[in-house]
This record gives structure tokens, sequence and C-alpha cells, in this order.
């Protein structure tokens, strides 16, 4: 059964919204420890360089800190929130002349990479990454793609050669296979 | 609306929308679907559910500095908030006590702040003539727009006052004769249109002095009335137009006229409600 990243001390979520949007800087250390992984595991993903996928976690909790008055439970849970908040500020980074220029000096070892992951996963979670190691290549491919990259249905057909419809079922077929694995 | 559930379920626009690859228009219809279909909203959830589950396996701890880092910056941005909000008290204090002031040097934070402004100012009048330059640009634009406006007017002005000087000109005619129509019905008391008959070309003006805007899609009528028979005697324009002498249908023969309420454009024979009528 999946469950959100959950700490020690339990704090409920709503008291922690409203400690939140108090500027409770306690609040925000709670909220840095239980999320931060989550977080920076998915910019880093997206933006593959160490030091700009920091930048940009950093950047991510500013804007939370800016715009929690913006967030009402109505949107969804906090944590899907603040994902959201986290991938667009990375994929807006991932398309700036900035970025590009840097990526295109300094080429990823993706092996390297990878090795690194391993190595610094939260102790709960070792070794096993049942849905990574167990989806099909030409689904991971889709999610990069759509997930980590922002890609459209378009765009993505043209990246990976393929006809629209093929990628629309693709992404069907992706999600359906990630639900078996749940 | 009756959905065929099990299609849209089979379709796939449900985990195309949670991936995130839909457009915003598809987005709009999938969640009011989800509204009205609780089958869809358990979909979308059971799929959200999957993909972050899936997410989070790439979860990786930051550096341990990082924390610092990010708790910094929020440090001070909360100090910010703290410092506009203390100096919003300070001035509050120093309006309520009258600006009383017992230190000699008091005026050292103003000079600080003087020269901090000054600063800023040459600062912004950089930011000024760069801005300046770019807007005299589009005012430039601006100003070409204005003119083919200005001259779109003066081609209005003057027709009107070509219609001016014909107005003059059928008023002045020796042949006129003048018919007052006057209210015929109790919602619309003060009704009244004047109407000019030209005995000898049998043209046909009227002037609106006073009559109800009309409801979109009616519009009114004018009958000329000869013994039993009611004829059609054109439709006329309120608005704008109302103010003119407008022309209407040529009467050979009336001994009265009316007009009505019809729908736009006019009907064969009367059906609404008469507003004015006039013997000759």
């Amino acid at each position: 059964m999946f469950t959100e990243p959950q700490p020690k001390e339990s704090i409920n979520e709503a008291e922690l919204v409203s400690r939140l949007r108090n500027k409770d800087r306690k609040a925000y250390a709670i909220l840095y420890d239980r999320y931060s992984g989550a977080l920076y595991g998915v910019i880093l993903k997206i933006l593959k360089y160490d030091e700009i996928a920091q930048d940009v976690l950093q950047d991510t909790f500013v804007k939370i800190w800016k715009k929690i008055d913006a967030y009402s439970a109505t949107k969804g849970t906090l944590f899907t929130w603040i994902l959201n908040i986290a991938r667009n500020t990375a994929i807006d980074r991932l398309r700036s002349q900035d970025y590009k220029r840097i990526a295109k000096s300094k080429p990823i070892d993706s092996i390297a990479s990878e090795s690194k992951v391993n190595v610094s996963q939260k102790t709960d979670h070792i070794g096993v990454r049942k849905m990574v190691e167990n989806l099909k290549p030409e689904y991971q491919e889709v999610i990069e793609m759509v997930y980590f990259k922002g890609y459209t249905h378009v765009e993505s057909a043209e990246a990976l050669g393929l006809p629209l419809g093929t990628v629309k079922t693709r992404i069907k077929i992706a999600l359906r296979e990630l639900r078996k694995l749940t | 609306m009756d959905l065929n559930i099990k299609e849209y379920l089979e379709s796939g626009i449900i985990e195309n929308y949670v991936l995130g690859a839909t457009t915003p228009e598809e987005n709009r219809d999938v969640e009011t679907k989800a509204q009205n279909y609780p089958e869809v909203q358990t979909e979308i959830e059971a799929n959200r559910v999957a993909l972050l589950e899936y997410i989070m396996e790439f979860n990786q701890e930051p550096p341990v500095e990082i924390k610092d880092k990010v708790m910094a910056k929020l440090a001070a941005l909360g100090e910010e908030d703290e410092a506009e909000e203390a100096s919003i008290q300070r001035e509050i204090r120093q309006i309520q006590s009258n600006g009383a002031r017992s230190h000699s040097l008091s005026w050292l934070p103003y000079l600080a702040a003087a020269c901090f402004a000054l600063l800023v100012i040459s600062i912004g009048l950089n930011v000024v003539l760069y801005n300046n330059w770019q807007s005299t640009i589009s005012q430039l634009q601006l100003a070409q727009n204005e003119k083919s406006i200005l001259a779109n007017d003066l081609n209005v002005l003057q027709t009107d006052f070509k219609s001016n000087q014909d107005e003059l000109a059928i008023l002045k005619n020796p042949h006129n004769v003048y018919v007052e129509l006057n209210t015929t019905l109790d919602e619309a008391p003060e009704a009244q249109v004047v109407l000019i008959w030209d005995a000898q070309t049998k043209d046909v003006f009227l002037q609106v002095r006073n009559l109800p805007e009309p409801p979109p899609g009616k519009q009114y009528q004018l009958w000329s009335i000869d013994g039993e028979n009611v004829v059609d005697a054109g439709v006329f324009d309120m608005g704008k137009k109302s103010e003119l002498i407008q022309k209407m249908k040529n009467v050979p023969k009336a001994n009265a006229f009316a007009i009505t309420l019809e729908k736009t454009g006019g009907v064969p024979v009367a059906e609404g409600a008469m507003y004015v009528h006039g013997n000759v």
C-alpha cells in the first residue's frame, strides 16, 4: 500500500499547513525533513546535475514559503502541491538558456549517476525499487518524456519517432503496468 | 449527458491526464467528468497513487548542508517581513507621538536614507531613460493607429453634416403635410412621432420625438391607413438614428398613420402593439 513520506513524529496535515501559513520556521523544517528527499529525487531526475538540482531544491522551498497562501486542501494534498512546484521549477530550469549551455559542455556520465542513486537511498527503502526495476523500458521512456521533461504528446512523438496514437496508447499501458506493480 | 463509463475508462484519457500529457481543454473535460462520475474520480486517484509510488522510488536525500541553506533563506525572508512590519510600527508610533525627537544626531538615519534614495533614483533614471526610448517607439505606433481612427471619425462627421443639410431641405419643403402621431399605449404615455408627407412626391419622412427603445429582435413599423386598408410604410431605426429624419416608403393615399412594434424587419400584416397614431 502506498503512503506518502511520513516522519516519526506525526503532525497532521491541516495543522502543518496552518503553521506554514503563519511562517512558523519550525514547520518549514518539518516540511524539509519530511519531503526534501522526494523533491530532490524528482528534481535531480529532471536536471541530472547535482549542483543545479540543489539550487532548484532551494528555490522550491523559497517558492513554497512565498506561495503557501495559494494552497488549499481542495487542490489536493500538500505533498502533491509542493511536488508540482518542484517539478515545474525544475522543468523551467531545464528549458533555460543557461542549462542548455551547461548541458552541451558537461555531458552526464549516466552510469555514474545511477550508482550514486543506489548509495544514497533512504535506509527504509534499501535496494528495492520495485517499479523502476520491473517497468519495461519503453514505458519508463514515455514517463520520462512527459513527466520528467514536460513534453507534450506531440513533442514526445517527435522525440521518440513514433506516431501520436502510439504515444497515447503507450502512456495508457505504462500507467496500467504501474498499477499492477503497486 | 450519459457517459459510457466503461468506454471512457478504456480510452486511456485518464492515464494521459494523470501523467500530465493532456491539453488544458482535455483536462477540464476530465475534471468535469470526475465531478459527475465517481468511477472516473476513483480511476484518477488509483492512477495518481501508482504514479506517485513510481516517482517516490527516485527519492534521494540531498546533501546535509542544503537544509541549512534553505532554512537561512527562509529566515532572511522572515526577517524581511518582520523588518517591514517593524518599520510600519515605528512610523505609526512616530506619527502618534507627533515626531518628538530627543537625540541631536537623529537626522543621521535620514541622511543615510536620502543618500540611498539618491542612488536608487539615479539607477531609476537610467531605467526610465531606456524605457522612454522603448515607449517612444510604441507611442509612434500608437499615434499612427490614432491617426486612422481619427480619419474614420472625420468621415462620420462629414456624413452627419451632409444629412443635416438634407434634413433642412426636407423641412423647408412648402408641399409638406405634417402629421402628429400621438400615444395610443398606456405604457408609453410620452410617445410621439412627427410625420412629414410630401403632397407632391408622396415621400414620407418621420422624426421620432419620443419612443421607448425596442428590445432586441424588435423594430418599429409605420403603417399608412386608407379607409379600411392598412398598408406597410416601412420599418425604421431607433438608437442614434432616431434623432434624424428617416425616409419611409412612398404613400400615395392615406387618412391616418400609425406605428406598431413588430419583430425586426417588419411584418406584412400588423400584429404588435400600436404605440402612436395620428389623423392626417
